[in-house]
């Protein structure tokens, strides 16, 4: 372990070699990760690819150090990944494309977007979480063009949650225009349209939402509860329609967590501004049990911002 | 209610498993990788766990051995799902501990009908007879 | 054996600090998705853990690096740490601000637990069994001292026949200042708020408004001068049966850090301990540990 230690202080590029050579054979998770730590100090092109050749390994533990090795180069490992994303093994595509998506440069977008028209469904997957992390709007015509045609699950929901991240009322439209009436779609697609509106959505489709808390119940209400919060913090002033109101209020009484409680009572503050109110939102606030969550409610006597 | 612990690397698989388990009146905790994924477990009860293979971090095989290793919940299922699915891959899953193996993307029906499946058996029998994904 | 470490009762909320500038932001929402993405993202760089319980904590934190950056969203700070954080300095920035740094006896009394009536009876009865009468323990970067001094306290009151008993427990700093605080073992108020009231007296001797170390506790500490980046001097330091270092590691680069907890384990007997801040996680730095229940909490072992 010390002598790999020293190896890596030492930056020798021809220690690579006999490093990663032990790596393969190695048993011990402690030297392998000594090993690991020495290559990430030896500042030269061979250690990558060494590590791009360690993705064909059978062991695990082995291909994992391997991304690790080249998600720290960023940039300077692109190319050596680029090369790998022409392998006809998908798993390694898959390993290499989850390195690439994390390394920001302007030739990740190319990169991406070809790995949209991957044979392989988990990388095409892949590739779309990629974007929606990496914040890549300029792709967010092709993940539409996606949409419009999906038909796997997995795929659809990677799609949808992407646009959370890139879409905008364009891709609001198109969703909602596929996926109608929102009721009648799978309880699956549900969580992500819901997280959709949101993000992009507007007052208008409050409705909606309350429509599904009606129809499904606690179980989506974490989901409708972010949504509806993510809206309002939109249109801050906008009153909050009755019927709404009494819908949060009537799941005050169910068994929530103290942040649902929280975020619950925030949208409800402005309903309570009335002094004759005021003892029913005391009550209210004392249900929940974390103080710090209690006394910024307890302060906040001027709800418009 | 169930609880299961699923642990994956990519927050889409996260959450979209999450929202197939959760229509299964599951409550659920989630893991980025297997040493988060071995500290919930040793942390709550779990009835069951989903896990993947390949993660930053430490691997599902050996969050998988070490969370057999340790002898505590020996009862509790494990399931893997990847995107490696050699045979080679599974034999591995098996021979560390892991009660099924599914490949992914795995529809919602065959993965609720699993879990349902391992929390009924009464005997948890452990890598010896793998059963077909 | 002795007692075990008596259950005292610690106001969560007396450490909480509400810098004034706090009051002045404005409040944001932040959804539940938010609070997850920005937690897991702050334990894969930092290694560090919060419940659910600490979400406001973080939440408000938050916004004053939001409010430090110039930007709005919750979400757009995520990925400003997953992508325009070059070194890692926003990253750290975020850290300082929610980790707190006060020192100060029986400072994280659960992990006290746990070591003092679970870990400590495990070690001494192997010791005993094999006629080992030597326990070594290492506070690595004990600042002023007032983590060996608690432990000494510890070992003074919960190990019978201590006279039968060699232990040494090493307090090693970078900073000689630090050290000099720790050789002079004279501690204020607030060092020694929390220590149980049993054992004040046992231990401290008060000089009107401060308090020292009695000898008997102080002798067993011995202070060191130790850089832990410092390779070779870490290779030195072995046979230890536990090693604290709590709080420290966060301020370290991921590779530093893996390379110092790395040490440790060679530092460490079979079947030793290791006990970082409760919230950080050695797994996440290395995979030579096992992860062990003692009671009711989680800790590292050299298995």
């Amino acid at each position: 372990m010390y002598a790999a230690e020293d190896i890596g202080y030492s930056n020798d590029p021809e220690g690579i070699l006999p490093l990663v050579s032990r790596l393969r054979i190695e048993q011990s998770r402690a030297v392998k990760e000594a090993i690991v730590s020495a290559l990430t100090r030896i500042d030269h092109e061979e250690v990558m690819v060494q590590a791009v050749g360690l993705f064909n390994s059978e062991d695990a533990c082995l291909r994992n150090q391997a991304t690790v090795l080249l998600a720290q180069r960023g940039k300077d490992a692109l190319s050596h990944l680029l090369r790998t994303m022409a392998s006809p093994d998908a798993n390694v595509r898959k390993l290499a494309l989850d390195v690439i998506g994390q390394i920001r440069a302007p030739e990740t977008r190319g990169i991406l977007e070809a790995a949209l028209k991957d044979t392989d469904l988990n990388i095409v997957i892949t590739s779309v979480e990629h974007i929606g992390a990496s914040q890549c709007r300029e792709l967010k015509g092709r993940v539409e063009e996606l949409l419009a045609g999906a038909t796997e699950p997995m795929l659809i929901t990677a799609l949808v949650e992407t646009l959370c991240e890139i879409g905008d009322e364009t891709s609001l439209r198109l969703a909602l225009r596929r996926f109608v009436p929102i009721e009648e779609v799978s309880e699956l697609l549900q969580y992500s349209l819901v997280k959709l509106l949101g993000e992009l959505g507007d007052l208008e489709h409050g409705e909606v939402l309350f429509s599904l808390l009606k129809a499904r119940g606690p179980r989506i209400y974490p989901q409708i509860l972010d949504a509806f919060t993510e809206i309002r913090e939109r249109h801050p002033t906008a009153a909050l329609p009755a019927s709404q109101q009494r819908a949060l209020e009537k799941h005050l009484d169910q068994d929530l967590n103290d942040l649902q409680r929280y975020q619950t009572l925030m949208l409800l503050r402005n309903c309570y501004l009335e002094p004759k109110n005021q003892p029913v939102w005391r009550a209210a606030i004392r249900r929940l049990k974390n103080p710090e969550l209690r006394q910024s409610l307890e302060t906040l006597d001027c709800p418009l911002r | 209610m169930n609880k299961i612990l699923i642990i994956d690397d990519s927050q889409l698989v996260r959450n979209f498993h999450s929202y197939i388990v959760k229509e299964a009146g599951f409550e659920v905790t989630t893991a980025v990788d297997g040493v988060d994924g071995l500290e919930k477990f040793f942390n709550d009860r779990f009835d069951i766990v989903l896990t993947d293979i390949n993660m930053q971090g430490m691997d599902g095989y050996e969050f998988i051995r070490r969370a057999r290793q340790s002898g505590q919940h020996d009862h509790v299922p494990i399931i893997i799902i990847s995107t490696q699915g050699s045979e080679n891959d599974k034999m591995r899953g098996f021979a560390a501990g892991a009660n099924l193996f599914l490949a992914k993307p795995s529809d919602a029906s065959r993965i609720v009908a699993s879990i349902k499946m391992l929390l009924g058996s009464t005997t948890q029998s452990r890598g010896n007879s793998p059963i077909p994904a | 054996m002795n007692s075990s470490l008596t259950a005292i009762a610690t106001s969560a909320n007396s450490r909480m600090k509400n810098a004034p500038t706090m009051n002045v932001l404005p409040e944001r929402e932040m959804t539940s998705e938010q609070y997850i993405r920005l937690r897991d993202l702050i334990y894969q760089k930092l290694g560090l853990f919060f419940e659910d319980s600490k979400v406001y904590f973080i939440k408000r934190r938050v916004e004053r690096r939001l409010a430090a950056l110039q930007l709005d969203r919750v979400d757009e700070y995520i990925f400003y740490l997953r992508f325009s954080d070059e070194n890692g300095r926003e990253m750290q920035e975020l850290a300082n601000l929610i980790t707190t740094n006060e020192t100060y006896m029986f400072r994280e009394y659960e992990q006290l637990e746990a070591f003092s009536n679970h870990c400590l009876p495990e070690i001494l009865e192997a010791k005993r069994k094999r006629g080992d009468r030597c326990l070594r323990i290492w506070s690595a970067g004990c600042s002023s001292g007032e983590e060996p001094y608690t432990l000494a306290i510890i070992l003074r009151e919960v190990i019978a026949n201590i006279a039968d008993w060699e232990i040494e427990i090493v307090a090693s700093d970078v900073d000689s200042n630090m050290l000099r605080s720790v050789e002079a073992a004279n501690y204020g108020e607030r060092s020694v708020k929390d220590v149980p009231e049993q054992y004040f007296d046992r231990h401290l001797i008060c000089n009107g408004a401060s308090y020292q170390v009695r000898p008997e506790t102080k002798r067993l500490v011995r202070a060191c001068h130790l850089n832990l980046h410092d390779r070779l001097s870490m290779r030195a330091m072995r046979g230890f049966d536990f090693i604290f270092c709590r709080n420290v590691l966060i301020y370290f680069d991921d590779a530093s850090r893996k390379s110092v907890v790395d040490h440790f384990y060679s530092a460490l007997n079979a079947g030793g301990y290791i006990f970082l801040g409760h919230s950080e996680s050695i797994g996440r730095i290395s995979s030579a540990y096992t992860l062990v229940r003692r009671g009711n909490y989680l800790t590292y072992q050299k298995l």
